[in-house]
């Protein structure tokens, strides 16, 4: 009978279901079939109020749908143009950096394409950049930066994990600096090759988008050193950042109207945090059940069998979770698969900060995978390419995130060295 | 059924003015925290505890919205590739499911809300622990009462033949 209720969940599942209602029948089946009280389930969505970084996550992806809405975007490509526009292939690293930046604060959730996408499509186009390589390029941006703070994706990990944030955000600079650099790095040969035109630096151009975007510029600057000098906490940060952002957004550049625009970006913001908040609710009554039933020990024991050494550890992981972030978005793979692979990694040896790099990773190079990834899809419809044009025109750039991928799973140091440099303890 | 389209039109109204004035104290009160901290050396002592308990809210009322713009998270592997007559009969299907979980979850949190009632722990200055949790039944009831609309507004469109599906934005 349970087993047949299970195939019937699961087929619900692949047509589509809400997935906080497939994680929360899943909890109610099992602990009913425990014969315990159902309201198990919802003292640990309670639970969430008990967690000082959830402010985070409203305050931080309201900030992001400002700075969407508004035309810091513009700014900011303009900005990154007039600094490193005149290096060969120099377009795409801006193009690189800006989505990077964008996507650590909106959270990458294929926003990136579909608000800077439009923008920088037409530009590299423009500048003789091929069509196929301006398509793999910005298919890729619109994951790149989920490493960088403030990401949504870096404090939920942390939430989930319960692992302290601060220590997550500095871990993630130089993994996401690496798969920049990687990036430009082919970049800067396509721009050699294909002999595309240098656009020549000038000290005129580079003023006028500093004066520009003066009052954005200091945003990244205070939230970094912020966090990382310990003056304030991630949930300060939040807060700080949204305000600022608010008084720069409404009250200097005008960006935004305080009556019109500013309730419609709230209630737009709060739907996907709704949406993730469901899950984690619903997510938090589950690994109570699999807690319970001891469903990671159990889990250890069957890989341990058949997996001796933590290097082919490391490889099933990569590709199980490259299979993850293809198929489920990137909030729900944190929240579901997180709490079950956590433990299992520990009895491997592995540092949940850095188990949290290579998740990250992973789910954000999942999101190009070939057939079904996400980004494959919002850029097919953003662009009107076929899925295939698109799969094709991403390739060399997944191969050279996996090559990243490898050296950030393997050396660890590259995670952990800033946070024994910087020493920053619990 | 015009009775149901009004209840939820002013549900939805409300939920959307809800959050605009939980999201605006939110900031207020969060950004007042860390200014009195810095300046007198003390916060409001309730105010952290406040705060946590209205992003609780907010999730529900967020959650609320999404699901009557169908914007709850799911996997969308198979439908992508199939056709829209079969996509709408399985949202129905889909729907009916949800909504049934949703009922459950109502359920649970009625007990639980019953447990929190009986016990009336204080939360601070005398309110207690039981009007911030209020909005975890109201929710999840609001949010079955929605997947039920779809249920029923695709069934009247299945029967009119007309196969077209709103966008969902991601």
């Amino acid at each position: 009978m349970t087993l047949l209720i299970i195939l019937v969940i699961i087929f619900l599942f692949l047509i589509g279901a809400p997935l906080f209602t497939i994680i929360a029948s899943f909890a109610i089946l099992g602990f009913t079939n425990l014969e315990i009280d159902l309201a198990v389930i919802i003292v640990e969505l309670y639970r969430l109020a008990s967690q000082p970084v959830l402010l985070a996550i409203p305050l931080f992806t309201l900030s992001g749908y400002l700075l969407a809405e508004s035309k810091a975007p513009k700014r900011l490509v303009n900005l990154t143009q007039a600094i490193i526009g005149w290096l060969p292939g120099g377009l795409a690293i801006v193009v690189l950096i800006t989505c990077a930046v964008f996507t650590a604060f909106t959270g990458g959730s294929g926003i990136t394409i579909v608000a800077l996408g439009g923008l920088l499509h037409p530009i590299l186009i423009s500048e003789k950049y091929k069509e196929k390589f301006t398509l793999g390029l910005i298919t890729t941006s619109g994951s790149l930066g989920l490493l960088f703070p403030p990401s949504l994706p870096l404090i939920l990990y942390g939430i989930v994990s319960e692992v302290s944030i601060d220590k997550l955000f500095i871990a993630g600079l130089l993994p996401g600096f690496l798969l920049i650099l990687a990036l430009s790095i082919y970049s800067i040969r396509e721009g050699i090759v294909e002999k595309v035109d240098k656009i020549p630096f000038s000290f005129k151009n580079l003023n006028n988008a500093i004066k520009d975007s003066i009052w954005e510029i200091p945003l990244p600057i205070i939230i970094i050193s912020g966090i990382y000098n310990g003056w304030f906490t991630p949930t300060e940060a939040a807060s700080i950042t949204v305000v600022y952002v608010f008084i720069v957004e409404v009250f200097i550049y005008k960006d935004l109207k305080l009556t019109t625009d500013i309730p419609k970006i709230m209630v737009e913001s709060v739907v996907l945090v709704g949406a993730i908040f469901m899950i984690l609710a619903s997510a938090m009554g589950l690994t109570s059940y699999f807690i319970d039933q001891e469903v990671p020990q159990k889990l250890f024991e069957v890989i341990s069998q058949l997996i001796t050494s933590k290097i082919l550890f490391l490889v099933i992981l990569n590709i199980f979770l490259l299979i993850v972030g293809m198929m489920m978005d990137i909030f729900s793979a944190i929240i579901v698969v997180v709490p079950l692979i956590i433990p299992v990694a520990k009895l491997y040896g592995i540092d949940p900060v850095h188990l949290g790099i290579i998740f990250l990773t992973n789910l954000e190079i999942g999101y190009l995978t070939p057939p079904v990834g996400l980004n494959l899809f919002i850029s097919s419809f953003r662009f009107k390419k076929s899925i295939a044009n698109i799969t094709i025109a991403v390739l060399p750039f997944i191969i050279t995130l996996l090559i990243s991928l490898l050296v950030i799973t393997y050396v660890p140091q590259l995670s952990l060295f800033l946070l024994d440099y910087i020493g920053v303890q619990n | 059924m015009f009775f149901l389209k009004s209840l939820d039109k002013s549900i939805s109204i409300l939920t959307k003015w809800m959050i605009v004035l939980i999201m605006s104290l939110m900031i207020v009160l969060s950004f007042l925290q860390i200014l009195m901290r810095n300046f007198y050396g003390t916060g409001i002592e309730w105010g952290d505890t406040f705060l946590r308990h209205l992003v609780l809210w907010i999730g529900l009322l967020g959650a609320v919205v999404a699901t009557s713009e169908n914007r709850h998270i799911s996997v969308e592997v198979i439908t992508k590739f199939i056709s829209q007559k079969v996509k709408k009969l399985l949202s129905i299907v889909v729907s009916i499911f949800a909504a049934f979980i949703c009922i459950v979850l109502f359920y649970a949190s009625y007990n639980f809300l019953q447990l929190e009632i009986e016990t009336a722990e204080i939360l601070f200055l005398n309110i207690p622990r039981w009007y911030f949790i209020l909005v975890i039944p109201i929710g999840y009831l609001i949010i079955a009462f929605r997947f039920i609309l779809i249920v029923i507004n695709r069934t009247i469109e299945v029967v009119n033949k007309n196969w077209s599906i709103p966008e969902t934005h991601q």
